[in-house]
C-alpha cells in the first residue's frame, strides 16, 4: 500500500566491539535496556531517553536491542578483522 | 552522567526490524513504555526474517485489545478484526489461500474469553496458523479488568478485592483441543521467545505459543509492581522451565509460569486434508 | 433446462454458478439444506466448504476468505442472523464483499423454526450497531431464489458491501419449476491498476466496480473495524471520520439506480396501491387479480435500500396504500414514511407462522 514513511534521526556511538544506534524519538524511557545491560553502559538522560554512558565496556550482546519494546536501540557488531 | 560523543562515521546501517515496519507518523507505536508487546513483535519479525518468509505471503491477524494493534504496524497483509474473532477470520484466509503463512496474535482476554470458542475449534481442526497469545493477565486496553488468566488473589479493576476466579491454562486448553504444537515462554527470555516463534512458524497445523508479557502501566500498577523492570523481574521470579517443573509438586507450582514445549506432534494441516478431499471428489466424477 | 427444485436448492446452485467458492456456515433450520448442498458441491468445483463452530465464526470466516480474494457466502436463519450482526457491520466498515442468506423463520428467540415469516425485515437493515451500508434482496419464489442470489453475489463484489438475501421458510422449502439458464454472467473483481507502492485500498472514487486488492497479492493491505482513513489505519479526527462515513453512505446513495429493483403496475385508474415483498407478495398479487377493482402494485425485489421514490410516486394522489406482510407491520413503517397524510395506510399482517392468504388481502381491498 501507499505509505508515507518517516525518517527517525539516529545517534551512532562507536564502541570497541561495534556500533550502538539509538533512535531518541522512538525511546519512551522505559528503562528496560538500562536495567538489563550486563555492563551497565546505558542510562536515561534528563530527556528520559537512553544514552550510552561508558561505551568501552559494551560487549555487543544485543540484550538492549532485544528487550527494547520500541525498536529504539540497535547493535551492529564489528567484523572480527576490523578491530 | 556524561553521554558518549556521537560518532561522526557515516554508516549505511538500517535496522532490519524497521524495514518490516510501516514506519510513518504513527510511530512511536501506541504501547506503553516497557510493555512486553513490542518485544514479542520484535521477536516475531526476527523469526519471520530468519525463516525468510516473504512479506507477500504473510498475513498477521488480530482481534481487539493492546496486542491487536500489532498488525497495523507490520508491512505485510494485516487483518485487524473483531474482539475474539481473529482465529475464525484467519481460518477463512488460510482456506482461501493455503499458500499463505498465517499468524494470529491476541491477548489473554481476546483469545481465551470472548474468543475461547474459536480458540478451541481452530486448534481442534489444526488449521495451519501460528497463534501467539500475549498473556499480560488483564484487559489492559480497557483499563485493567480481570481476564481468564488473572492469577487468584491478584488485583484488577473488576477484581478490586482480588480475583476469585481460577485462571485457565491456555496451553492445557489448546493441548486438550488437539493443537499440534503448544509452548509457553515469557518476554524475559528473548532467545527462547524467538526460538519458539521460529519453531512454531515451521510446524504444521495449529501452533500455540503463549507468551507471558509484562503490562507495567496497568496490571503492574494495580498490583504494586509498577515499573517495567519490577514486573519483568517478577515474571522471571515466577518462571520455571518444564524440566524443573517435573520435579516440583502441585503446591510449589501453584503460582509458577511453566515454560517450554508441551506438545509437538506431526499433523496433516486442515487445508491439506481438504485439498486431498477435493482431489478424491473430483477424481470420482 | 427446467427442474423442480426448492428455494434452498436454487439458492445454492445460483451461488456456485455466480462464482461463490467459499462457504462457511452452521446448521440451522430452515437454511441447513443450503449448507449441505454447498458441502457436497463446492469440492467438485475446487471450492471450500467449512462448518464453523457457530454463526459468528461463520461470518468471520467468509469475511476472511473474501478478503483473501475468494467470493464467499453463508446461510442462516433468525437466531444465527442475530449472531452475525457484528460481523456484517465489520464487512460494511471494511468494505468486504460477502453474501448472507437469511431464510427467515418465526421469531424472536427460538420462535418457529419450521415456519416462515418476514419478521427480520428491519433487522436486515438495522441489525448491527451504527449507521452502515447494507443491501437486502427479497425473492418471491424459487425462480427468484436463483436470480436474486446471482445478483446478490454480483452486488456484493461490485460495491464491496455485505448483501443479505432475505428468503423465508416458505420459499426455502417450497418446490417450483425453475428454468436454469445455459450461461450465467459471472462478475469478477477488478484488479488494482497501480503498483503496490501507489495502491490505496479505500480510494475516494471507488465505490462502484472499483479495482481492489486481496490478501496474498503483495499489496500489504490493512483491514480494521476501527473507523479509518484511506489506507485503513485508525483515525479519531472529525473530518476524516466524516469523510469515511460519507464514503460508506455513498456506496448506497450513489448506486440507487443500480440497486433498485421493483415489479411495478401503475394502473392509472387505481385509487389503491399495494406495496409488498417476498412470499407475502404472492398472496397480494393473487388478491389483486381476484378483485374487480383496478389496483396499483409495487413489489420490491430490493428492499434495502428501500424504494422511497417509487413508493412516493405511486402513492401520490391515491386514497389507500395496502401493505400485506408476515410480521407485525415492519414494512408498513417504511411505507408510512413515504406517503402523504391524505393517503390512508392499511396494514394487513399475519405473524402466526402460516402463509398470509389472498383472502386476507382481498378483505382489505374492498
Amino acid at each position: 500500500m501507499k505509505l508515507k514513511r518517516k525518517a527517525f534521526p539516529v545517534t551512532t556511538i562507536e564502541e570497541p566491539k561495534g556500533f550502538i544506534y539509538i533512535y531518541p524519538d522512538l525511546c519512551k524511557g522505559c528503562d528496560l535496556c538500562v536495567v538489563l545491560c550486563p555492563k551497565d553502559i546505558l542510562a536515561l538522560g534528563d530527556d528520559l531517553k537512553v544514552h550510552v554512558v561508558n561505551p568501552t565496556d559494551c560487549i555487543a550482546c544485543y540484550l538492549c536491542e532485544w528487550n527494547c519494546p520500541d525498536f529504539a536501540i540497535f547493535i551492529e557488531k564489528k567484523e572480527k578483522k576490523e578491530s | 552522567m556524561t553521554p558518549a560523543k556521537a560518532s561522526s562515521r557515516k554508516t549505511s546501517f538500517s535496522p532490519m526490524i524497521h524495514s518490516y515496519l510501516r514506519m510513518d507518523e504513527r510511530f512511536p507505536h501506541v504501547w506503553c513504555p516497557g510493555c512486553g508487546i513490542g518485544i514479542v513483535f520484535g521477536a516475531l519479525i526476527h523469526a519471520v526474517h530468519e525463516l525468510k518468509i516473504p512479506k507477500k505471503k504473510l498475513l498477521l491477524a488480530s482481534g481487539i485489545g493492546c496486542t491487536s494493534r500489532m498488525p497495523g504496524y507490520l508491512d505485510a497483509d494485516t487483518f485487524h478484526v473483531l474482539h475474539g474473532r481473529a482465529l475464525a477470520a484467519a481460518t477463512g484466509v488460510k482456506l482461501a489461500r493455503p499458500d499463505m503463512e498465517v499468524v494470529v496474535v491476541g491477548g489473554d482476554g481476546d483469545m481465551l474469553a470472548i474468543g475461547g470458542n474459536h480458540f478451541i475449534h481452530t486448534a481442534r481442526r489444526n488449521i495451519g496458523m501460528t497463534c501467539i497469545v500475549l498473556n499480560n493477565y488483564n484487559y489492559a486496553m480497557t483499563g485493567g479488568q480481570q481476564s481468564p488468566t488473572t492469577p487468584r488473589d491478584m488485583f484488577a479493576t473488576t477484581a478490586p478485592y482480588g480475583a476469585i476466579d481460577d485462571p485457565v491454562d491456555a496451553c492445557l486448553l489448546a493441548s486438550g483441543a488437539g493443537a499440534a504444537f503448544v509452548a509457553r515462554t515469557t518476554t524475559y527470555n528473548f532467545v527462547q521467545l524467538k526460538r519458539l516463534i521460529k519453531t512454531a512458524l515451521s510446524r504444521k497445523g495449529f501452533r500455540l505459543l503463549e507468551v507471558v508479557a509484562q503490562c507495567p502501566t496497568i496490571f503492574g500498577r494495580l498490583n504494586r509492581i509498577p515499573t517495567p523492570k519490577d514486573l519483568v523481574t517478577w515474571i522471571k521470579a515466577h518462571t520455571v522451565t518444564l524440566e524443573a517443573a517435573k520435579k516440583m509438586d502441585a503446591k510449589e507450582l501453584e503460582d509458577k509460569v511453566v515454560t517450554g514445549v508441551f506438545v509437538d506432534r506431526e499433523v496433516e494441516e486442515y487445508s491439506e486434508r481438504y485439498a486431498r478431499l477435493v482431489k478424491k471428489v473430483r477424481n470420482a466424477h | 433446462m427446467r427442474r423442480l427444485v426448492s428455494g434452498n436448492e436454487a439458492c445454492a446452485e445460483a451461488a456456485l454458478r455466480a462464482g461463490i467458492r467459499f462457504f462457511g456456515g452452521y446448521p440451522i433450520t430452515p437454511s441447513t439444506e443450503i449448507a449441505e448442498l454447498m458441502a457436497e458441491e463446492l469440492p467438485r468445483v475446487g471450492g471450500v466448504f467449512i462448518q464453523m463452530e457457530d454463526e459468528i465464526a461463520s461470518i468471520m470466516a467468509i469475511i476472511g476468505a473474501s478478503a483473501a480474494g475468494v467470493p464467499s457466502m453463508t446461510a442462516t436463519s433468525g437466531p444465527g442472523f442475530s449472531l452475525m450482526q457484528e460481523g456484517i457491520g465489520y464487512a460494511a466498515m471494511t468494505e468486504v464483499a460477502v453474501v448472507v442468506v437469511n431464510v427467515m423463520r418465526g421469531g424472536p428467540a427460538t420462535g418457529l423454526p419450521t415456519k416462515g415469516s418476514q419478521a427480520d425485515f428491519q433487522q436486515a437493515r438495522w441489525g448491527t450497531h451504527g449507521d452502515h451500508p447494507v443491501v437486502a434482496l427479497t425473492p418471491r419464489g424459487v425462480q427468484e431464489c436463483f436470480t436474486l442470489t446471482l445478483r446478490a453475489v454480483e452486488i456484493s463484489q461490485r460495491l464491496r458491501v455485505p448483501v443479505i438475501l432475505l428468503m423465508d421458510e416458505f420459499i426455502g422449502h417450497m418446490r417450483e419449476i425453475v428454468s436454469f439458464p445455459e450461461k450465467v454472467e459471472v462478475y469478477h473483481r477488478q484488479k488494482p491498476r497501480v503498483a503496490p507502492s501507489e495502491y490505496i485500498h479505500y480510494a475516494p472514487d471507488n465505490n462502484y466496480n472499483a479495482p481492489y486488492a486481496s490478501f496474498g497479492e503483495g499489496y500489504a493491505i490493512h483491514f480494521s473495524g476501527l473507523n479509518h482513513r484511506s489506507d485503513g489505519f485508525p483515525i479519531n479526527d472529525a473530518p476524516t471520520i466524516r469523510w469515511n462515513n460519507e464514503r460508506l453512505r455513498a456506496k448506497i446513495e450513489d448506486n440507487l439506480a443500480y440497486l433498485e429493483d421493483n415489479y411495478v403496475d401503475d394502473d392509472p385508474d387505481a385509487d389503491t396501491l399495494i406495496v409488498a415483498f417476498g412470499s407475502a407478495a404472492r398472496s397480494a398479487y393473487e388478491a389483486k387479480l381476484l378483485t374487480d377493482k383496478p389496483i396499483a402494485y409495487i413489489r420490491a425485489l430490493t428492499v434495502w435500500p428501500f424504494p422511497d421514490a417509487t413508493v412516493r410516486r405511486l402513492a401520490k394522489g391515491r386514497k389507500r396504500v395496502v401493505v400485506p406482510e408476515m410480521n407485525e407491520g415492519q414494512l408498513a413503517r417504511e411505507v408510512e414514511r413515504c406517503i402523504g397524510t391524505d393517503t390512508e395506510l392499511v396494514s394487513v399482517t399475519r405473524n402466526d407462522g402460516s402463509m398470509l392468504t389472498p383472502k386476507e388481502v382481498l378483505e382489505a381491498l374492498r
